[in-house]
């Protein structure tokens, strides 16, 4: 499969067309922002069953707020902060009204070579919560940059961070990473050798 | 360099931002030291599974149409793009032509001569090519009948299925 890269090409124009109903122009317009819109939600709630919802929600609120996009900000970087408000909403209120998701199963899964490491669900699940340990910041702009397979640059316009911070950022994210499963692997029976 | 330094650039090893000389530092050092040849397995392996996260992304096209469902975009203007929307246009034009075909009484007999006056039509400027066609088909309609009843059944049902395919395939999108 062919990788999509987002182009921000024509926005205007299809902001414009949509504002006038034109369903088309609205469709090819979620479709170009949606994977940023997924991996912020992603990046902010992670790994929960509500993230294709919100996504929705994002997205009708872009639509209402189409004629309130005066375009002195980018399309990308007025998307992101709807998604970003919107995850952050959607974390708030299931904090208010229930217990978080499951908090157990602190160890790596057993059995695994350190090179086999992310292969089965299992260890699929276990990249999940270990991402969930991340700093939000440096969750969000790793999603952007893995899940939505976006540029640096991309994402330095999107969330207004220096492309310097972005790198940064991703950088740290990773470092970290090593740094909550080598910790979690030696909670577990299995360590990396 | 020791191997904090060299921990340090590991992470954008694989993601090509190192510049050549760093490159050739991880290199020589990873050679030799096999905690930091491990180091850089792992960062591999991580690049790869974070790669492969983005099959956890639902298809953009299903956000859309749902989005566009809430929204009721599609039922408000449906009527309208049914009329100016190429495929809508086609699909009732053919259901039309179809339905035309079968209110012709007794259609074989009846049929050469509809063949002609079509003709007739097309001949009147619109397609003189057409319409010698049309004559023609309908000259040699008049001799065989039962050639004519296949050619007209045919006709008929490939009308009918691609206009039905075409409206089933429209409203379902
Ligand atoms: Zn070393």
């Amino acid at each position: 499969m062919e990788e999509k890269r987002f182009q921000t090409e024509g926005d205007s124009s299809l902001v414009a067309d949509s504002i006038r109903g034109n369903e088309k122009a609205f469709r090819e317009l979620i479709e170009r922002y949606q994977p940023m819109a997924f991996s912020v939600i992603r990046g902010v709630l992670g790994d929960r069953e509500d993230a294709e919802d919100v996504l929705q929600n994002v997205f009708i609120k872009v639509y209402k707020g189409l004629r309130g996009f005066r375009g002195d900000a980018k399309f990308s970087t007025w998307v992101y902060r709807i998604a970003r408000n919107e995850a952050v909403n959607a974390a708030r209120k299931t904090v208010l009204s229930g217990p978080p998701a499951d908090e157990v199963d602190l160890a790596a899964p057993e059995r695994s070579r350190p090179d086999q490491q992310y292969r089965d669900k299992d260890q699929r699940e276990y990249l999940e919560r270990c991402l969930g340990e991340l700093e939000e910041n440096y969750r969000v702009v790793l999603e952007l940059r893995y899940m939505g397979e976006m540029s640096y640059q991309e994402i330095s316009d999107a969330t207004e961070l220096p492309i310097g911070t972005v790198k940064t950022y991703i950088h740290r994210a990773k470092l970290e990473l090593k740094r909550v499963m080598t910790r979690r692997s030696l909670a577990g029976e299995h360590r990396p050798e | 360099m020791n191997c904090s330094d060299i921990e340090n650039l590991l992470p954008r090893y694989h993601e090509d931002e190192l510049d050549a000389d760093d490159r050739r530092r991880v290199d020589s050092h990873v050679a030799d030291c096999v905690n930091c040849r491990e180091s850089l397995a792992f960062f591999a392996a991580l690049e790869t599974s974070l790669s492969e996260r983005r099959a956890l992304r639902p298809a953009a096209t299903r956000t859309a149409a749902r989005v566009i469902g809430r929204l009721g975009l599609r039922q408000r203007s449906f009527v309208l793009r049914s009329l100016f929307n190429a495929p809508g246009l086609a699909s009732v034009t053919l259901i039309v032509v179809g339905v035309f075909l079968l209110l012709i009484k007794n259609p074989f007999v009846e049929l050469p001569a509809v063949l002609s006056r079509m003709g007739d039509w097309f001949s009147l400027g619109l397609s003189p090519k057409l319409a010698s066609w049309l004559n023609e088909i309908a000259q040699v309609s008049g001799d065989g009948e039962w050639m004519l009843i296949g050619l007209y059944l045919g006709v008929f049902a490939l009308i009918m299925l691609m206009g039905s395919w075409m409206v089933l395939r429209f409203v379902r999108d």
